[in-house]
């Protein structure tokens, strides 16, 4: 999905995610993000999202430890949300 | 008397004692540790949540603004995977301080150099430098006194610390940062004068001395006594018309009707950024229209200039697809954004065009980022296609500044963009804290580049314009009508001071400023010569 947010993967989005990622690992499923399947890294980690520096209007993979197809939906359409966050 | 100078801030002056902030910690030498690396990461992980803790805590009691930089500092420092990188260097036998600035160089390594993501490494390595001083019990929670007045001298300041001033706070002293680093933006914000990039200002400034700050002159004076600051700036008395015309600097509806309380005849600079930014498509042709007619119904009486989309760069757009660039600011930026995708300019003009016709006001248009006589030529067509009559280019390169004689006939008015035009005549990225001085808009090849702006559109029957932020200085706004600018323009703040300046003084006075402040071999030396030639 694209990164919407106008300076790209930056200090707000970031934080959402951070946050977004935090608690679903509560629940037991990851989310992993970046720009190729070999270089995810864990969306709980601002530091390490950061350091993709990705900007706006890349696009960036996201990777759900879920196998519930509803969840994993409902669940994209906040991590696209955190993306366009500025 | 001690004198010491830098780059101002404002145009105020304030008395004040200082308050010295004294050097922030040191990364401490690398050291093996003598404790278990348990022990080693228990105090670690105190350490982090004690930093969090009293950034949270002070994020409290911010402004929304600045709360929002804190909390995102400190849900940073308690991001899981700073211990993760520094268990590591705890395994490997490392002390906890070693270990945190280790790990967190790992991250900001990988940062640094980055035009968007650099300037978050030292944030960053404040984050861990704060960590440091926990671990080491330096008391580094900085408490800015809250009865005054005090004037605040410190190598830099964070927004933790900035998010501490209160009214007792009169005027701040730094001795690194530039006119847009964090300090020079939250000092604006609080209307209060500011001395920034003042070499020495730590090593030679004493702890609780009386020191004006003149910040129009640039200057702070040492162990002033409060009666000094008679006389610094200088007040102005009315006798005429202004040499040179003061208009306004809006971005919205609501700046248009703040700017129309002013004097300012007209808008010399309308951005229509705003509508772009912040959204993930572009702004449709009614909803450009409406905005464009609202400034239109709200600006004060005169020419209205609207600026089409500066957008890349600083602001880059998803919607563009323009792209990653390794220098956006040499990049597809301003008009070139036309070659890549035509219709965002021909949507603006039509709904310049239409906001003209709704209002039965005339617009005047103006593209940015101009490099050549073909595209000034260009975007003339089409603005004039659309029926807008009065058509101008921006001058930020200097390239355009050696070909303006050829742009007779083809632009009415050239404008010139002082903040762009210096980063590109000095090869200083704006953004870039330690090119800052480069920036300085007393610099005297920029006055020079001015005044050959002025004769060589002169010549070619062009009017010229100043809408940087320059010309809010009103001391350079009368260089700058003395090298021949017709029109300055600022934001709506500055317009009566500018104005007193400009109704004081005749345009052959002004020619007198203007020529002693190009014999200044440096910015500071300009400043010294103009206003010695000012007369009172």
């Amino acid at each position: 999905m694209p990164v919407v947010a106008k300076v790209g993967l930056h200090a707000r989005p970031v934080a959402l995610l951070a946050k977004l990622a935090t608690e679903l690992a509560a629940e037991g499923i990851t989310v992993r993000i970046g720009r190729t399947v070999e270089a995810l890294v864990d969306a709980k980690s601002s530091l390490r999202m950061l350091t993709l520096k990705i900007a706006s209007g890349e696009e960036v993979l996201v990777e759900l430890g879920t196998t519930d197809a509803a969840r994993a939906e409902s669940i994209f359409t906040q991590v696209a949300e955190a993306l366009a966050a500025d | 008397m001690s004198t010491f100078s830098g780059i101002g801030v404002g145009d105020s002056s304030a008395w004040g004692k200082t308050f010295v902030l004294g050097p922030k910690p040191k990364a401490p030498l690398e050291a093996k540790s003598t404790i278990s690396s348990e022990a080693e990461q228990k105090r670690l992980v105190k350490a982090i949540a004690e930093v969090s803790e009293y950034l949270a805590d002070t994020a409290s009691q911010a402004d929304e603004m600045t709360a929002e930089i804190l909390s995102a500092l400190s849900a940073l420092v308690q991001d899981p995977a700073l211990i993760e990188e520094a268990t590591v260097h705890l395994n490997d036998g490392w002390t906890a301080e070693t270990s945190v600035v280790r790990a967190m160089n790992s991250f900001t390594e990988l940062l640094a150099g980055d035009d968007l993501f650099g300037e978050r490494v030292a944030d960053l390595q404040d984050l861990a430098l704060q960590v440091v001083a926990r671990l080491t019990g330096q008391d580094w929670s900085v408490s800015i006194p809250k009865v005054g007045p005090i004037v605040v001298v410190a190598e830099d300041l964070s927004p933790a610390e900035t998010a501490q001033f209160t009214d007792a706070v009169v005027a701040v002293i730094t001795q690194g940062g530039g006119p847009t680093s964090h300090t020079a933006i939250i000092c604006r914000q609080r209307s209060i004068p500011a001395l920034v990039a003042v070499a020495g200002a730590l090593e030679n400034i004493p702890n609780h001395t009386g020191i004006v700050v003149d910040a129009f002159k640039g200057e702070a004076y040492l162990s002033a006594e409060v009666t000094d600051l008679v006389g610094a700036g200088k007040s102005r008395t009315r006798t005429g018309k202004p040499i040179a015309e003061v208009k306004g600097n809006v971005g919205s509806v609501a700046d248009a009707k703040v700017l129309a309380e002013t004097e300012a005849s007209g808008v010399g600079l309308m951005r229509t950024e705003l509508l772009f930014l912040s959204r993930s498509t572009a702004p449709t042709l009614e909803e450009q229209t409406e905005l464009y007619a609202g400034v239109l119904n709200e600006a004060p009486s005169g020419e209205v200039i609207f600026r089409t989309l500066d957008a890349g760069s600083d602001k880059p757009l998803p919607y563009l697809g323009i792209g990653r660039e390794e220098n956006p600011s040499l990049g597809v930026r301003g008009y070139r954004i036309n070659s890549v995708d035509a219709g965002i300019l021909d949507t603006q003009l039509k709904a310049l065009a239409q906001a003209q016709a709704q209002t039965g006001r005339e617009v005047s248009v103006m593209a940015p980022m101009i490099s050549t006589v073909a595209e000034a030529s260009d975007f003339a067509e089409l603005a004039r296609g659309h029926g807008i009559k009065t058509v101008g280019v921006m001058v930020e390169t200097p390239s355009i500044c050696m070909v303006l004689d050829q742009l007779a006939g083809i632009v009415d008015f050239v404008s010139i963009g002082t903040n762009d035009l210096s980063q590109y005549l000095f090869a200083a990225d704006r953004q870039n804290s330690g090119v800052a001085a480069l920036l300085n808009p007393w610099q005297p090849a920029l006055l020079k580049t001015i005044e050959l702006i002025c004769q060589q559109a002169n010549l070619a029957g062009i009017k010229v314009g100043v809408c940087g932020e320059a010309a809010a200085d009103p001391l350079l706004a009368v260089v700058m009508a003395g090298l021949g600018v017709q029109s300055v323009s600022m934001a709506a703040p500055a317009v009566t001071k500018v104005m007193d300046y400009l109704c004081s003084i005749s345009t052959q006075q002004a020619e007198q400023v203007a020529q002693a402040a190009l014999r200044g071999m440096n910015p500071a030396q300009a400043k010294e010569l103009a206003l010695a030639a000012l007369p009172n």
